[in-house]
């Protein structure tokens, strides 16, 4: 009698225990599965965002180069109505002074074409001056962030809240490492930082720099972790070096990601 | 009732690792060296269930004991080969444990039920097992995991060391008394089952660490 009273316990115990210790391996399988599920979820979304940034860039070097095309046509019509046009009438003044034999008509003509090719001289600076100006290299960096941003908003996977606001000329390669910076950090922050939201800032300071800030709310990263996973930090410090920016990585103790870069317009 | 369905699990739990024996013969699949480890212990198992069983008759501590240090040395192997970042963690506790399991057979338990040595060895593998679950978790590298054989030995692993936990600790219990091994052979037969999964998804583009 008092045997089988010990031995229901230690029955009770084997069946609840054993059951208890299936249930506990079922649930660490079951969490394993599913996060592994999630996880293809997710690499399928960055991948269809990946996709439409792709696009988008090319959208956006189609706009630059159209852009680029309709400067070209300007300054093309410039050259020919301006300094051509003055050129004509150097010319003209020229032959005049060739045929006549009066002392002082040809001083006076020595004189208007002194002044002529004064003029085409500066008609030729001012035009070089253009050419050499921002408004062609710049062109199309403003929208091309846009695209990028609203191609993203369009993915529906992150929410990307942006201020963008350049009204100072930046070279070609400035506009492009900043554009680049932009995709670099976008693509960080959906591969690894399982953040919801995104906000970028450029504006700028004084005459002198143009402020860009980027933040995400994930997990955030340590700078040892980042610089080991080689999550494109070098690639971004290598493009700050080259804009000659200062780079400033937020809090690791705040939540989420910061990233700061001051861009000196000179 | 109960007998009659004992009787059947313990049948189940000796053939059942034909089904994976039997999978890798018929599909004729190049193994990785962990699959092929794993091949190697369900053989073992299997041959030794038989000797006990048919030859032995009951079998003896002697066998008893032997089989469980190599069913022990072989696991130890397969997540020494597996586990990638605490390759020398692993060696190091695996060796603790076959010491410690050789010197409990030949002093504490010698010629009694080893009920320590293979709850210890319940718990080591638990742990292991964990371990790798932990690695899958951090890597995040089989992105498709149910088609990874790994995922799948180290469920089988995992299910029968944590189904057979309870069993071992209460063995003395369930050897003198009506209680019997049904659970214990219920979860060899899911172990064997959950093999012949992971080497049907042997594949050959399969990397030793997938």
């Amino acid at each position: 009698m008092e045997s089988t009273s010990t031995q229901l316990p230690s029955f009770l115990i084997l069946v609840i225990g054993t059951t208890g210790m299936l249930a506990l391996a079922t649930g660490i399988v079951t969490f394993i599965y599913l996060y592994q599920r999630k996880l293809i979820k997710r690499k399928l979304a960055y991948q269809e965002i990946e996709n439409l940034l792709r696009h988008s860039e090319l959208k956006s070097a189609y706009a630059l180069l159209e852009g680029q095309d309709m400067e070209r046509q300007r300054i093309a019509e410039e050259i020919h109505d301006n300094l051509g046009s003055i050129l004509v009438t150097l010319s003209m003044y020229a032959h005049t002074l060739h045929k006549t034999d009066v002392p002082e008509e040809k001083a006076q003509l020595a004189d208007k074409i002194g002044e002529i090719a004064r003029q085409a001289h500066e008609e030729a600076r001012r035009i070089s001056h253009k050419l050499d100006s921002g408004a062609l290299r710049h062109f199309g960096l403003e929208s091309a962030i846009k695209d990028l941003i609203n191609a993203v908003n369009n993915s529906g996977a992150i929410t990307v809240e942006a201020n963008i606001d350049i009204d100072r000329e930046l070279p070609t390669e400035a506009g492009l490492n900043v554009y680049r910076i932009i995709q670099e950090l976008i693509n960080n922050t959906l591969k690894h930082a399982k953040a919801s939201r995104i906000n970028i800032d450029i504006s700028p300071i004084s005459n002198e720099y143009i402020s860009f800030i980027y933040e995400d709310n994930g997990t955030g990263f340590s700078l040892e972790d980042g610089q080991k996973k080689g999550m494109g930090l070098r690639n971004l410090a290598a493009r700050a070096e080259k804009l000659n920016a200062h780079l400033t990585f937020g809090e690791e103790a705040k939540s989420g990601f910061s990233v700061a870069l001051e861009i000196p317009l000179k | 009732m109960v007998k009659k369905l004992d009787n059947i699990l313990r049948l189940c739990s000796i053939f059942s690792p034909l089904v994976p024996l039997l999978i890798v013969v018929l599909r004729r699949k190049k193994l990785a060296r962990y699959q092929a480890v794993i091949v190697i212990f369900v053989t073992v198992s299997f041959l030794t269930d038989l000797f006990s069983t048919y030859i032995m008759r009951g079998g003896n501590y002697y066998l008893l004991h032997g089989y469980g240090l190599l069913e022990s040395a072989i696991l130890i192997y397969f997540y020494y080969l597996v586990l990638k970042e605490s390759k020398k963690v692993t060696a190091i506790v695996g060796a603790a444990f076959l010491a410690f399991y050789v010197v409990n057979s030949l002093t504490w338990e010698y010629r009694v039920f080893n009920t320590y040595g293979s709850t210890m060895e319940c718990l080591l593998m638990i742990g292991f097992a964990m371990a790798l679950f932990f690695q899958f978790y951090k890597e995040e590298e089989d992105i498709f995991i149910d088609q990874s054989p790994l995922f799948w030995m180290n469920i089988g692993i995992l299910v029968y060391f944590s189904g057979a936990f309870f069993s071992f600790i209460l063995s003395r219990e369930i050897l003198s008394g009506p209680m019997t091994w049904m659970l214990h052979n219920l979860c060899n037969v899911l172990k064997n089952l959950l093999f012949a999964i992971a080497l049907w998804k042997v594949h050959p583009r399969n990397s030793p660490a997938s």
